[in-house]
């Protein structure tokens, strides 16, 4: 009968302070693919990729390493192995950027375009962009894929100053076509051209 | 291997004192090779590894250090390549089979359990059981495996303890309870074991069937998979355009881990073509998620 009391009193009364003697979840160190976790700049649907993954004939170990490996030296393979289990811009970017193959929208998968800005974006840069553009387009294109993202702003009719080209313009704009034909083609095509000539005696 | 015997070569020169060169002391490393030793006739050694006139092995045939004898053993840099010449060896045994016959010292497959006609070699099943179990269509309860060793440090008796990439990672792991509702599922789906060690923590046995198929009965969960490599050539990989895509990705996060550590690292990909011993196919990602759940 004792036995059965002390029994009831260590699972009524001292088992839960056992547990709660426990190290809280901010002091435990926590494993890398927790910590990866918090990685907010970066996601990796696992399920949205399986059927793409399937199709192509590569399974997990794409990403996550399980090569032959002979080193016995934990201090090393610990971060060899981190740095083999996260995959990182050149694999995403392949299929996102480089091919297109997949969805290749940034904020897909960055969700604060803050912490993949270059460091010119931050201060003013909507004010500057253009003289930057000029210097290196592809630079520029590098992230922003879509030529809508420009003109989107640039094409718009409704706002004053937002345009590529000076006030006046559209007087002008003869010349300049002459002069560098290429350099229009860089944001309109034939069809923006002749939607006007065409109703017009300029043809 | 390499690496155990590196280890105790580096445990015994740091328990050594400061003045504790081999030409003040006389002693050796442990597990050093012995010095001193006439080599007979027969055995060729390679130009690059001198030996005395009367073919005795001294220190300057394998190191490259110039009167290595007389340094202080703490002060050896074992990270130079000429410490052993001709390094620096991935593999230690590789420099060892520079004088040494390889066949000579070839380890046999255990894994390869059956003779050509199908019969059993019962010598290979006492690597690892103490008993042979003759009657192969009785499956056997785990009690009655009879192990020479837990099945958790089993199999380091002959393989390395991090064979390959993320391995130490799951033997550190214990799956929580939702995987393991996870495994239950999948193991009754695939009609198949993954056993975890008497702590509940992953093991090499939880992904790798280590018996041959046709050893055990072909119902028995406890059989593997995976059933489409010759065992003698084990593991076979493909060569892969994300090789390059791999490469790219992990190049400056490996060039700052090398000028960290003084050794250089690859990573890159090659697709497994052939899988042997395991409990679910690898390669198509099967045997990862039969753990492995994801919510998005």
């Amino acid at each position: 009968m004792a036995r059965l009391l002390l029994i009831l009193l260590w699972a009524v009364v001292l088992a839960p302070l056992v547990g709660a003697g426990d190290l809280p979840d901010a002091v435990k160190d926590p494993k890398w693919w927790e910590k990866r976790e918090k990685r907010t700049d970066i996601r990796y649907p696992h399920n949205a990729h399986m059927e793409v993954m399937d199709e192509e004939g590569d399974s997990c170990m794409l990403c996550h390493s399980f090569a032959p490996n002979a080193m016995a030296d934990e201090s090393k393979l610990k971060p060899l192995t981190t740095i083999s289990n996260e995959p990182l811009k050149a694999v995403c970017h392949d299929c996102h950027v480089t091919e297109q193959r997949g969805p290749w929208r940034c904020n897909l998968c960055h969700d604060d375009k803050t912490k993949i800005w270059p460091e010119d974006h931050r201060f003013g840069y909507v004010d500057h962009h253009g003289e930057a553009a000029r210097r290196d387009e592809a630079a520029c294109k590098e992230c922003h894929l879509d030529l809508a993202y420009c003109t989107n702003c640039h094409f718009r009719r409704d706002t004053m100053g937002t345009g590529y080209h000076p006030l006046g313009y559209r007087t002008l704009h003869g010349l300049a076509v002459r002069v560098d034909t290429l350099d229009c083609g860089r944001c309109h095509n034939q069809v923006y051209c002749e939607t006007c000539h065409a109703r017009t005696r300029f043809q | 291997m390499a690496g155990m015997l590196l280890g105790l070569l580096g445990t015994g020169i740091a328990a050594a004192g400061a003045d504790d060169s081999y030409a003040t002391t006389k002693k050796l490393p442990p597990l050093h090779h012995v010095v001193g030793v006439v080599l007979p006739e027969e055995m060729k050694t390679p130009k690059r590894l001198p030996l005395r006139e009367d073919r005795e092995l001294r220190c300057p045939t394998c190191h490259g250090i110039e009167d290595i004898d007389k340094v202080p053993y703490r002060r050896i840099d074992r990270s130079l390549p000429d410490f052993l010449r001709g390094g620096p060896y991935d593999k230690l045994e590789s420099f060892c089979y520079e004088c040494h016959e390889k066949d000579k010292f070839k380890r046999p497959n255990i894994h390869i359990l059956l003779d050509k006609n199908g019969k059993l070699r019962e010598e290979r099943c006492t690597y690892c059981h103490e008993e042979v179990h003759r009657e192969r269509d009785q499956p056997l309860r785990a009690a009655d495996y009879k192990l020479r060793l837990p099945p958790e440090r089993l199999c380091y008796g002959c393989h390395l303890k991090t064979p390959h990439f993320n391995a130490l990672e799951h033997q550190a792991s214990k799956p929580d309870a939702r995987m393991k509702l996870h495994m239950k599922d999948s193991k009754e789906r695939h009609g198949i074991i993954l056993p975890l060690s008497r702590e509940g923590k992953v093991m090499c046995p939880t992904c790798h069937a280590p018996h041959q198929p046709g050893v055990i009965d072909a119902l028995n969960p406890a059989v593997g998979q995976v059933d489409n490599a010759d065992l003698e050539t084990g593991v076979s990989y493909r060569e892969h355009p994300w090789d390059a895509v791999v490469r790219e990705d992990k190049k400056a996060r490996l060039e700052a881990l090398s000028e960290q550590s003084g050794q250089r690292f690859e990573l890159g990909y090659r697709r497994i073509d052939k899988e042997v011993l395991l409990r679910l196919p690898a390669k198509n990602g099967e045997l990862c998620l039969a753990c492995h759940q994801f919510d998005e």
